[in-house]
């Protein structure tokens, strides 16, 4: 000491301590500078946690002013969810097992709000690495936070409401043909998650025959910007082998740079009780509006009929009131009874028609039609051995078919009569009765040889009430108007074919 | 207006030709009644009277249900062969329908006068004839 040189009041002594002293104080005002105007939350904090030094932004962000800082510590603000994990890390930061970490953790505001800030803390160490205070740098992401955590509700909602909605989504890149389909997709189907592949072809080819060209066409529709959104109902095959109706929904979400469509969202939602529904009430309608038409068609056929006899009556009565020679009013007296009998008889067969048609309920039971034919050819013995007639009773042996018995007499009866009576002139009369079944349906075909009838004139008024065609004297024109009824109220229908001189087949459509 | 010569009725219904062919008699609203019993047999009548340029009735009513050959079935018929001289036949047609398509219907043939409900009343043939 005593050969040193006088101490002076400078401190230091050397130019290289100056300069020291010199970069120092720059380096110095330089963090100083980045610390207190930095946009982040920055603080020097004691290693228990107390706030040494804190910057503006901080102060800001947290409501509070330096003073009452510097009395806090970073515990003191924080929320007590965090602070464990802050605390964690803190430890292993001093024990020298990581650099620095990085947390995202709630703060109270002064004024009791939260605020969500991004934690990143650093260790400086003093010369004997011990620790000696830690830097901390606090980011504002509280918007951010919020932003998320609307983000995470409103898919969660989202979410919810598709599961509990039962709609299956699929979203489809076009151009690589992959598709991603829910779990719901598949489970609509009856499938598994593994049990379908991420193809677009895997749900194509699911769908109904009948139904494809529409499901293509309407894709197309929209690929082509004519729709604004794509809306498809189709019946897709499910793991049963059974179709279910579902309805699509689909809209294109991103394009080609060259305006191809390239990803496709959309639902599935299971239509198939409400399709159902729909096919049932279309059917009822078309039932409904055929009785109507029956109906409506009846109620002419009625008036027409009566009013023709009752007009007769009151012009017959008109006319014996002008007249006084007896043997007039005599003669008068005969047509007056004729038209009495005539409006009877059109009482009679419009109660039949009547009764028909209000039989909602017609009974059947099980009836071997060979023997109805064969009683039929027995009860027209008498016209058959008349004319040589040839019955031919192609009806198979022991065929047994649910149906009103009395009408299938009425049916068989009406149609052999009608074909002897319409006999050809030149050749006998043969007479052929054949049943078989097409597409589910049974039928029961009566062929003859005789003059057929010129379907093109009289086609359409063939089954009416009252329509002869060949001049027949005993033709009254009401047999095959009342096998129609029968027929029909069976749920079948009947046809007729037929050529002008080469015979007719009516064919009666029994279910 | 003169008396008509001719009244030609064409119906299938025995009684009704007989009544109404009994009033035009009793009340002498034409001289004579030609029936047919449907559209065949008063063509066969007709057609060749127009082609050979006889007297033709001044009055037709014709039913609509007819077998052979029906009203309407007439009418088309008629319109085809009708006289294109100034032989005027008149026709009305007579029915027990009430169909509006059937009034609809009658009315559309330029060559039909008016439509009339069965039954015929007095008053009605008074004016078709007298």
């Amino acid at each position: 000491m005593e050969g040193d040189k006088a101490q002076t009041l400078h401190p230091y002594n050397t130019s290289r301590e100056y300069q020291i002293l010199d970069e120092l104080t720059i380096s110095e005002e330089r963090f100083r500078g980045a610390f207190d105007y930095s946009g982040i939350g920055m603080a020097i904090v004691a290693p228990d946690g107390k706030w040494l030094k804190v910057n503006k932004r901080l102060c800001d962000l947290t409501g509070y002013s330096q003073e009452e800082l510097l009395r806090l510590s970073f515990q003191d603000l924080t929320h007590p969810d965090d602070l464990e994990a802050d605390m964690r890390q803190l430890q292993l930061l001093v024990a020298g097992k990581i650099e620095y970490y990085q947390i995202e953790k709630r703060y109270f505001h002064r004024d009791g709000s939260v605020i969500w800030g991004l934690l990143n803390v650093s260790l400086v160490r003093d010369k004997f690495n011990r620790p000696l205070h830690l830097v901390s740098q606090i980011e504002d992401i509280t918007d951010r936070k919020l932003v998320e955590a609307a983000y995470k509700e409103s898919e969660e909602r989202w979410q919810f409401a598709l599961e509990g909605s039962g709609d299956g989504i699929w979203d489809w890149n076009v151009q690589t043909g992959e598709v991603f389909y829910s779990n719901q997709c598949k489970a609509m189907l009856g499938l598994a998650p593994g049990e379908m592949g991420n193809s677009c072809v895997e749900w194509d080819r699911k769908v109904h025959p009948d139904d494809k060209d529409k499901y293509f066409s309407d894709m197309h529709e929209h690929f082509m910007g004519r729709t604004s959104v794509y809306i498809n109902e189709h019946r897709v095959l499910c793991k049963d082998g059974t179709y279910k109706w579902v309805l699509d929904r689909g809209k294109v979400i991103s394009w080609t740079p060259d305006h191809k469509p390239l990803r496709v969202l959309g639902t599935h939602t299971d239509i198939s009780e409400a399709k159902e529904k729909e096919l049932q009430l279309q059917h009822t309608l078309d039932i409904v509006s055929e009785q109507n038409k029956r109906l409506t068609n009846f109620a002419h056929i009625v008036s027409h009929n009566l009013r023709t006899h009752t007009g007769n009556l009151e012009m017959l009565l008109y006319i014996i009131e002008q007249t006084s020679a007896e043997a007039e009013k005599a003669e008068l007296m005969q047509h007056l009874k004729k038209v009495a009998s005539q409006l009877s008889e059109t009482m009679l067969h419009l109660n039949d028609v009547i009764s028909i048609q209000a039989n909602i309920r017609q009974q059947r039971t099980g009836i071997n039609l060979r023997e109805y034919v064969h009683r039929t050819t027995e009860a027209m013995a008498g016209e058959i051995s008349m004319h040589r007639a040839i019955i031919i009773n192609n009806i198979p042996v022991g065929l047994e078919i649910d149906y009103n018995p009395a009408y299938m007499e009425s049916i068989l009866l009406n149609c052999m009569s009608n074909a002897i009576k319409y006999r050809h002139p030149d050749r006998s009369p043969v007479v052929e009765i054949s049943y078989y079944e097409t597409a589910g349906r049974k039928v029961l075909e009566i062929t003859d040889n005789g003059i057929g009838i010129n379907l093109e004139r009289y086609g359409k008024k063939l089954f009416g009430m009252y329509n002869t065609f060949h001049g027949n004297a005993d033709a009254k024109g009401v047999g095959l108007f009342i096998t129609k009824n029968q027929v029909e109220a069976m749920g079948g229908k009947i046809e007729v074919i037929s050529n002008v001189g080469q015979g007719a087949t009516f064919k009666i459509f029994l279910t | 207006m003169s008396k008509k010569q001719v009244a030609c009725i064409i119906d299938d219904d025995q009684v009704y030709v007989y009544g109404v062919k009994k009033m035009i008699m009793f009340y002498d609203f034409c001289k004579d009644v030609l029936t047919f019993k449907n559209g065949e047999e008063a063509l066969g009548y007709l057609q060749p009277r127009v082609m050979d340029d006889a007297p033709l009735p001044e009055v037709i009513m014709v039913d609509i249900n007819m077998p052979v050959m029906d009203g309407w079935e007439f009418l088309d018929a008629f319109t085809r062969i009708k006289p294109k001289d100034g032989r005027k036949v008149t026709i009305y047609v007579i029915s027990s329908s009430i169909k509006q398509d059937d009034i609809d219907k009658a009315r559309n043939y330029t060559e039909v006068t008016d439509y009339i409900v069965k039954p015929v009343r007095f008053e009605s043939l008074k004016q078709i004839l007298g």
